[in-house]
């Protein structure tokens, strides 16, 4: 696989939330509008690329077989450190704006499960590469799901009323039922979106073998390459 | 058994190498974080009262209840007391802790409130907390700037109120948010512990003039 599709596919085909179904919490958590969504996607972007470093800088020291206590044990060192520094040292507009989230990304399972699945096999180049798209893929995702929650409850985006007249806020949106719902629409039209390009192109559809259940090797202690 | 032995001293030396680099970027940040949350507080502060020359928290009265504190701020000019803010907080939020600062004038009636921490429900209860500014398609091209304290309707409509009518929160009148009624009974809560509070100690801190 080249630079370019370990980019693209955290975008699209291996989409962290989409598809992978990774990171639900958050998901579900924080995208009650657009910005926090985007507030929690940039600072797991940013997590994410520093802790794909480290994992693929460590992947030759870090034995195998206790490797997810120590993914675990560097990623919560990493997010702390730059929890601390943030405090210190950031402005506190960007502070105040993603400040909020870093905590929660401490035990956010696509970082472990980037770690895990890409960076703990990959040279560092591919890591970043495979970070920036999976936080794109992801930033994207959660922008889209609370820009939709935000307009269905009270007719705004981004803080901004687009319809002025709209006073009555449809609450259902705003709180966790809203967000199963939004969450199960987008996940149709994906699944929808997939079959339709694959029927077309002569195939039946099926899930990417790779990402299957049935390949799943994250717990096998045998089956340590 | 070997490997066993292996893998804890690998894995006891990773969270020690974790540990060394945690306690040394807290010791080295503990400084700038402090100052950081002062400068804060400190503008907060500026918002709510009438320009003063002391630094209020110098000044300031701490009184340590079972869960939080609450602080009586003095802002004084020339070495008199012109008016006080006081810190306090409620428990009972939507989603827990409430601080709020409260104004008082010379007259103890309210000048102003703010809610300086919280975590209500985002576009529900922060309709009741945040004082943001409201904006519309309109508005962000009009170009126009609110200067000063934004206004927040429901916590503007205490102001001038006076501090002995505050103390039972039973017989406080004021217009709930509507889909924010724990968070407005919240603040209201807040509100009336600080005037309690603030009453309870009106004696100590010398007339205000």
């Amino acid at each position: 696989m080249s630079l370019t599709s370990d980019f693209t596919k955290g975008i699209w085909k291996e989409n962290p939330v989409l598809v992978l179904l990774l990171g639900m919490c958050p998901t579900l958590g924080v995208t009650s509008n657009a910005v926090n969504g985007l507030g929690m996607g940039v600072a797991t972007l940013f997590v994410l690329i520093g802790s794909n470093i480290v994992i693929s800088i460590l992947k030759n020291v870090i034995p195998k077989k206790i490797r997810i206590p120590c993914y675990i044990v560097v990623i919560a060192t990493f997010v702390t450190i730059v929890k601390n520094l943030m405090d210190a040292y950031a402005p506190a507009a960007i502070n105040e704006a993603l400040g909020l989230f870093i905590p929660l990304i401490v035990v956010n399972c696509i970082v472990l499960g980037r770690a895990e699945a890409f960076a703990a096999k990959n040279s560092i180049i591919r890591s970043i590469a495979d970070a920036l798209g999976m936080g794109i893929g992801f930033t994207l995702t959660l922008v889209a799901l609370g820009a939709s929650r935000e307009f269905l409850c009270n007719g705004s985006l981004f803080d901004i009323h687009i319809i002025t007249a709209w006073n009555t806020p449809f609450l259902l949106m705003i709180f966790a039922p809203g967000a199963f719902i939004i969450l199960g629409i987008f996940l149709a039209i994906m699944n929808k979106l997939e079959r339709h390009s694959a029927i077309k192109n002569g195939r039946i559809y099926t899930a990417p073998e790779h990402l299957s259940c049935s390949a799943c090797r994250i717990c096998d202690m045998n089956n340590i390459e | 058994m070997k490997e066993t032995i292996r893998l804890t001293a690998a894995l006891t030396i990773i969270c020690m190498i974790a540990t060394v680099l945690l306690t040394y970027v807290n010791d080295l940040t503990k400084e700038p974080i402090a100052k950081a949350q002062a400068l804060q507080k400190a503008k907060a502060l500026k918002q709510i009262l009438p320009p003063f020359d002391n630094n209020p928290f110098d000044d300031a009265i701490t009184l340590k209840t079972s869960d939080g504190e609450f602080k009586i701020l003095p802002g004084k000019q020339n070495n008199k007391i012109i008016s006080v803010v006081i810190s306090g907080y409620t428990m009972q939020g939507f989603s827990g802790k409430i601080e709020a600062m409260v104004g008082f004038d010379k007259n103890q009636n309210i000048t102003n409130i703010i809610i300086t921490k919280h975590a209500e429900t985002p576009g529900l209860g922060t309709k009741v907390c945040n004082r943001k500014e409201q904006k519309t398609l309109n508005s962000l091209f009009s170009n126009k700037k609110i200067t000063g304290i934004v206004p927040n309707k429901f916590l503007d409509q205490f102001n001038g109120r006076n501090l002995v009518t505050l103390t039972n929160k039973d017989k406080i009148k004021f217009d709930a948010i509507s889909g924010a009624t724990v968070s407005s009974k919240a603040v209201v809560d807040a509100v009336s512990r600080i005037a309690t509070e603030y009453l309870k100690y009106i004696n100590k801190i010398g007339d205000v003039k």
